[in-house]
């Protein structure tokens, strides 16, 4: 063996060694593995050939990934080709999202088929709710939905009748979010936008196209829609207020994991959000009975009970950009104890570099999928993601007042959470108008994710981690 | 000496070159809006949220189809699967040639034409060919608006002026995204401009140089009702015809408008901006 080699191949057995500890992490990649086993003919399987050499002592653990996911991984989806016409009964399967004037969800039918179709927006829709309907199966709008998990559409053509109501839970749901948006409406009519209802439940019908745009260009998309930011900041605020109460932890973690299904459920069931939800819950429950969480494990954990849950998640980008950005988060962000020994100098490096690092992280992917890779990203990031957590807090919280004192809650939204929201307008409407805020990336392989990810799995400082 | 953090690093660079350094094409997932250099002949190409709209397609001549030698290679590369419409101006070979060549490969969603080209023998011999069977086409009398993405199209059908000329029945078309227009005249001479300025005409920060920048089309008057920034000639190199003529580029100077060039710029996209229109690449 080469000399000067030695000191990286005893670096590498140390990390090596790091993840070894980590089985959870070990099952997640074997599990990714097995869900590609068939889709990719049996080529998937090379990923395991590392893990063979590298981790033999837990060869259990990922064989048990592997196993797990060759079973669950989901068949691919017949799509629709030919119009045909159908009248029955159909179930949502999906929260249904409010789209410019509809409500769109996912319906299926008695023999399993998925559709998606839109209700009229005056309508109350909720998971699991049965009805009868009158329309035709239409194919899927080309390049529209590349991991819709339906077979084609349903264009309604006649009345829809509610035969069944489906669970309380889902209704609850669904009142909780349409209660917060009248509170945005009420408190702030002027407002189209509804910059909040995005934020807080990603209700984005009101969003402009042009806002849109300008979210691209300055790489904050995911504020509006994908990562499950606004789930973490929410289990966050929802932690400090169960603190206080003198009830016994698993009382608290029991009482948090209600709240999260529901918030979860409010803000439409998106895996992003399910995962953060999942994630927040592990990292509380670590908390409440002190004991150490590993971010790594806690996001493998996360994201394999969720995979096991809906298998078909595997195939949405929204959660791979999640999972790439918590994942940069857990490796490259020093523990909470390292932070709060640091000057504010440091902190405030600390977190310019965090906010770097994530928009590196989560660059390949958006880049991939929009074409498209914001340069002033992590700029903007850093100014826009404080106030983003700022605004959810409060806006939540003035909904909160105005359960009890409606007007007081209306007075404290207008009086903080619209200057905040203002404020985040302006810096992505400012932001996106320099000339070189982003720049266009055309179509890759996303075998170039191979070497980026295990290049960065080698930049990690296993030591510095420990969240 | 290697050690772990220079690999890593390595290796991350290395995947980030080969991610964002692969071509760049421009835009494809955005707003957009393509003069495709496609030599003497006209075809623009609008995209807006993953939807394609192409007004015209490009010369053909019995040695070189130019819709399928570079349109269609164009439209591929920037991830263009089909076109959700296709505009004609009026049908005349150098833009209307490519058509077929296109719809070989790319599937069509719907053509637009003029109505009164219903029966124009070009016109005929193109639609009756095999790739174009079954797609459908909306014959236009008179003017009318279409959205399709984040693009509003208003397409003006001029009246006749009792000439046989087909340029002189051109179909018009004002795209509008993200609140940047751009005006797209065809072939259209002064005299049908002045009719299109009495239908009365918003400003427009880009222009097609109407007819190829032919000194019969972009009167002064136009200029002044469209105000462009920028103006467009889609043209070959060394083109017989001389254009676009050296009174349309005096006109232009005149009026301190830019003027880019599909001969000399090649393919030209531009991106919307807050009501102007940027050159993307
Ligand atoms: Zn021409």
């Amino acid at each position: 063996m080469a000399k000067p080699l030695e000191p990286l191949f005893r670096e590498l057995e140390e990390l090596r060694l790091e993840l070894e500890g980590r089985p959870a992490f070990l099952v997640f990649l074997a599990f990714l593995s097995g869900c590609g086993l068939i889709p990719s003919g049996g080529w998937s399987l090379l990923a395991i050939v590392p893990l063979f050499f590298a981790f033999r002592k837990q060869i259990l653990f990922w064989m048990a990934g592997l196993i797990l996911g060759t079973v669950l991984s989901p068949p691919p989806v017949a799509r629709i080709q030919e119009k045909s016409s159908y009248s029955g009964l159909v179930t949502v399967s999906s929260v249904p999202s409010l789209v410019r004037d509809s409500l769109s969800a996912v319906v299926a039918t008695p023999s399993g088929e998925k559709l998606r179709t839109t209700f009229p927006a005056a309508m109350v829709v909720s998971r699991g709710d049965v009805f009868q309907v009158k329309g035709e199966k239409i194919a899927l709008s080309p390049g529209a939905f590349a991991v819709e998990e339906a077979a084609g559409r349903l264009r309604l053509t006649g009345g829809v009748k509610l035969i069944r109501e489906g669970p309380a839970f889902w209704r609850w749901a669904t009142l909780t979010r349409q209660s917060f948006v009248d509170f945005v409406r009420r408190s702030d009519p002027q407002d189209r936008q509804m910059l909040a209802a995005a934020l807080c439940f990603n209700v984005t019908s009101g969003l402009e196209p042009h806002f849109y745009e300008d979210l691209r260009r300055t790489g904050t998309v995911h504020i509006v829609s994908t990562s499950g930011l606004h789930v973490m900041v929410a289990a966050g605020f929802l932690t400090l207020l169960l603190l206080p109460l003198p009830i016994k932890p698993e009382f608290k973690i029991g009482i948090l994991a209600g709240l999260l299904a529901l918030y979860a459920a409010a803000a439409g069931f998106r895996p992003p959000i399910v995962r953060a939800a999942l994630m927040s819950l592990l990292f509380v429950g670590a908390y409440l009975f002190r004991r150490q969480s590993d971010g790594l494990t806690t996001l493998s954990v996360a994201s394999l009970i969720y995979l096991i849950l809906f298998p078909r998640t595997i195939q949405d980008l929204g959660f791979w950009l999640s999972i790439f950005a918590v994942g940069s988060l857990v490796l490259f962000v020093p523990s909470a104890r390292a932070l709060s020994n640091m000057t504010w100098r440091e902190k405030f490096w600390q977190t310019v570099k965090t906010s770097l690092v994530v928009s590196l992280a989560t660059a390949p992917l958006t880049a991939w999928s929009f074409g498209e890779a914001s340069l002033i990203g992590f700029v903007i990031n850093l100014v826009v993601v404080p106030l983003v957590d700022l605004a959810i807090v409060v806006s939540l919280g003035a909904w909160m007042i105005s359960w009890v004192l409606p007007n007081l809650g209306s007075f404290v939204y207008q009086g903080l959470a619209l200057p905040l929201l203002w404020l985040i307008e302006f810096v992505i409407n400012g932001g996106s108008r320099f000339p070189l805020a982003s720049v266009s990336v055309s179509y890759f392989s996303l075998f170039w994710l191979i070497p980026f990810v295990v290049g960065a799995f080698l930049l990690w400082r296993p030591r510095d981690r420990s969240l | 000496m290697i050690d772990r953090f220079k690999l890593g690093a390595g290796l991350v660079i290395f995947a980030s070159v080969g991610i964002f350094g692969s071509q760049a094409i421009p835009w494809s997932h955005v707003n957009s809006l393509s003069f495709l250099s496609v030599g003497q002949g006209d075809a623009t190409l609008v995209r807006s949220e993953g939807k394609a709209i192409l007004i015209d397609g490009g010369p053909a001549t019995p040695s070189f189809d130019a819709g399928a030698r570079l349109v269609v290679p164009w439209l591929k590369r920037t991830g263009v699967r089909q076109i959700d419409l296709f505009v004609v101006t009026h049908p005349d070979q150098d833009h209307v040639g490519g058509l077929p060549g296109i719809a070989r490969q790319i599937p069509i969603r719907e053509i637009v034409i003029r109505d009164d080209f219903r029966s124009h023998p070009v016109w005929q011999a193109v639609s009756s060919e095999p790739a174009l069977r079954g797609v459908p086409i909306t014959y236009l009398k008179q003017g009318r608006t279409r959205k399709i993405g984040e693009a509003n199209l208003t397409f003006w059908v001029l009246p006749a002026l009792g000439t046989k000329d087909d340029n002189d029945l051109s179909l018009v078309t004002l795209i509008e995204i993200a609140g940047s227009r751009a005006l797209l005249t065809g072939d259209l001479p002064s005299t049908g401009e002045q009719a299109l300025i009495r239908k009365g005409l918003p400003p427009a920060s880009l222009l097609k140089l109407g007819h190829h920048g032919s000194s019969t089309s972009t009167s002064v008057e136009l200029l002044e009702v469209i105000q462009p920034e920028t103006a467009i000639a889609s043209v070959g190199a060394t083109n017989n015809y001389g254009h676009p003529a050296w009174q349309t580029l005096q006109r232009l100077r005149r009026a301190g408008i830019r003027l880019k060039r599909t001969d000399r710029d090649g393919t030209l996209t531009f991106v919307p901006n807050y009501g102007r229109w940027t050159l993307s690449r």
